[in-house]
């Protein structure tokens, strides 16, 4: 229990009837210092009466949205009620845990008031969890003599996400696919350590592969057989470079590659099979993480797309030409005897300058630069965006040497312009460069290719596609 | 706790008001016009301060107009208004009975000691010393019994 300034001053004045009675010799003093005594601690037992009576008349709950994504905000409620009306005023004040930015609420029930509420934004900046139960209950009475303060057992819990995508359009021109991605079947039955089916022995087999048990048990000698496992190594290719960050924030295009990823890195670790990790940056390869089993490398791997930013670099160079376009023009120069083609053929003759130039770009020279292991079959994929479609095309090309498979998850750079539905027009052109790029690559043997990105945006995009049909079928 | 021109509560201040007028009454009665002059001091007390302070104003005020021989009755004619005071500031008009109660019983266990003090005790700073460190023990009970209540260990 706190006391005022104002009850010291009481006491002062109980104290000065005392000794003044005492100096004049007037018991009538003593006589009204004990009334101020009286009073004093009638007034202190009122209080300590009703403060005994809060902890079991107090109610107090908080609603607030129980799950959030990281700085977002939400209303946080404090609803106190008291059972029966106190001659205390209470104030229950709730403040926000470390993780939230706002300002303490306060919900002040007066004296005999019974129930009051009041409201508090709060924004989450950070992921987690966490629980809003710093709540405490200040009781002050009438007279401004005394206070208590006690903390409150009641609190909300609260799940921050960070902020990622919820909208991811995985697909292929606009169609969502069906199946997931990566899953495969193990193979066929074989020796190794997964249970399949008991089947009946037949001349052939050999004797160890004889189950016992399901002999005696079927009176005829059976055989257990076993899943074989597969010998599959995934490497996935990250890209994290700076056109990455196109997008409004959280869901820029890393946000919904980042997504996609982490999804496929699940896959593969329920398959079990090898995963290899590749981060790439503007300056090359960021994180390299060499395959292995899920439990040395689904952890990092995981934990390194949580955290991949992308990275601040310079713009990619322009195409560079070709080889086959450079072929073309390096025949048709050799003819050429004007001053026109003279100029030009020395830029045409060396083979070697479109590789080199190449080399100059980060996700090809990863590609390149990758061990591709010896397992039987090495499942190839790569995330990235269009903006470098050259140098995307030739590493999906180099990959395809050296892997089973090779799929291309993509974020169209087309969807992740800042604009109004008046850009929708110039979007969807740009969405129909990117369509053709994607079925160029999907078109390469053992080759897949799919667009990854926010399904609200594509649908508005491809919307405009549907009218120019409709309008060029009326006209 | 202000005087009646800072406070919400009418009724109180209304029957503290009427106590008040009560003590001038009683001063005039005792005193005469001397008497109706302490009695307009506590009526600009009971305006601007709050009531225990008119109380200990009514002590301090009242104490010199009493004549030296005065009877029992008279100190009680006296001390009647302010003690009325106290009571109707003490009472809480939403659970009259038992604040009243607490109040009454608090009253008269401080005075009892106090008269008890002046009629057995052989000096006053005797019953001076006496009372203090009741109310000190008591108000510290009290203390520790809202620490109890509501668990605040820090305050053990």
């Amino acid at each position: 229990m706190e006391v005022t300034r104002r009850y010291w001053t009481l006491v002062a004045v109980g104290l000065f009837l005392a000794c003044w009675g005492v100096v004049v010799a007037q018991p009538l003093a003593l006589l009204g210092a004990a009334g101020v005594a009286a009073w004093l601690v009638a007034r202190q037992f009122q209080f300590a009466r009703a403060v005994g009576r809060v902890p079991a008349t107090l109610d107090v709950s908080l609603t607030t949205a129980p799950r959030l994504m990281a700085e977002e905000s939400a209303q946080l409620s404090v609803d106190a009620e008291l059972a029966r009306a106190l001659p205390v005023t209470v104030a229950v004040t709730v403040t926000p845990p470390p993780g939230a930015r706002g300002e303490p609420v306060t919900v002040t029930l007066g004296s005999g008031e019974r129930a009051a509420v009041d409201h508090a934004t709060l924004t989450w900046p950070v992921a987690g969890s966490f629980r809003v139960d710093d709540v405490t209950a200040t009781i002050s009475d009438d007279a401004g003599l005394f206070g208590q303060t006690a903390d409150l057992d009641v609190g909300v819990d609260v799940a921050v996400d960070p902020r990622a995508p919820r909208d991811v359009h995985v697909g292929e021109g606009g169609d969502r696919i069906a199946a997931g991605f990566g899953e495969h079947e193990a193979g066929r039955p074989g020796g190794d350590v997964e249970p399949a089916e008991v089947r009946e022995y037949v001349p052939g087999d050999a004797v160890r592969q004889i189950d016992w048990k399901s002999t005696a048990r079927l009176d005829q000698p059976h055989v257990r057989e076993f899943e074989g496992n597969t010998d599959r190594e995934t490497l996935l290719f990250f890209d994290h470079r700076a056109t990455m960050a196109d997008g409004r924030p959280g869901t820029r295009k890393i946000d919904y590659a980042r997504q996609l990823a982490v999804a496929l890195v699940d896959q593969v670790g329920r398959s079990d099979d090898k995963l290899g990790y590749y981060a790439v940056g503007d300056g090359g390869t960021t994180a390299l993480i060499d395959p292995g089993t899920r439990t040395e490398t689904w952890r990092p791997v995981r934990t390194h797309l949580f955290e991949v930013e992308p990275t601040c670099g310079a713009p990619a160079a322009s195409d560079p030409v070709r080889p086959t376009a450079a072929r073309a023009a390096s025949a048709h120069l050799d003819s050429d005897d004007s001053a026109f083609g003279r100029t030009l053929a020395p830029y045409f003759a060396d083979r070697d300058a479109y590789r080199r130039r190449f080399d100059s770009r980060p996700l090809y020279r990863t590609v390149r630069n990758a061990e591709f292991g010896a397992a039987t079959a090495v499942w190839t994929v790569i995330v990235t965006d269009d903006a470098d479609r050259a140098a995307l095309r030739e590493a999906v090309t180099y990959a395809r040497g050296e892997s089973d498979q090779v799929t291309v998850f993509l974020t169209p750079t087309a969807l992740f312009a800042d604009g109004d539905v008046a850009d929708l027009d110039a979007a969807y052109d740009r969405y129909s460069e990117f369509e053709a790029f994607r079925r160029e690559l999907a078109n390469l043997e053992r080759v897949s290719a799919y667009e990854v990105g926010p399904a609200d945006k594509l649908a508005a995009v491809l919307s405009v596609g549907r009218d120019r049909r409709r309008r060029r079928a009326s006209a | 706790m202000m005087g009646v021109l800072d406070t919400d509560d009418r009724l109180t201040a209304v029957l503290t008001g009427l106590a008040t007028l009560g003590a001038v009454a009683v001063g005039f009665l005792v005193a005469g016009v001397s008497g109706i002059l302490a009695g307009a001091a506590l009526v600009v007390a009971w305006l601007l301060a709050p009531p225990v302070v008119v109380v200990a104003l009514g002590q301090v005020l009242f104490a010199p107009l009493l004549p030296a021989d005065a009877s029992l009755a008279t100190i009680a004619l006296v001390e009647a208004p302010l003690a009325a005071i106290l009571l109707v500031d003490l009472t809480d008009w939403r659970a009259p009975v038992g604040t009243l109660v607490a109040a009454v019983v608090a009253l008269a266990a401080f005075v009892g000691l106090a008269v008890a003090g002046v009629v057995w005790l052989d000096r006053l700073w005797q019953t001076a010393a006496l009372l203090v460190p009741v109310a000190a023990v008591v108000a510290y009970g009290l203390h520790r019994f809202t620490v109890v209540t509501v668990e605040v260990t820090d305050e053990f």
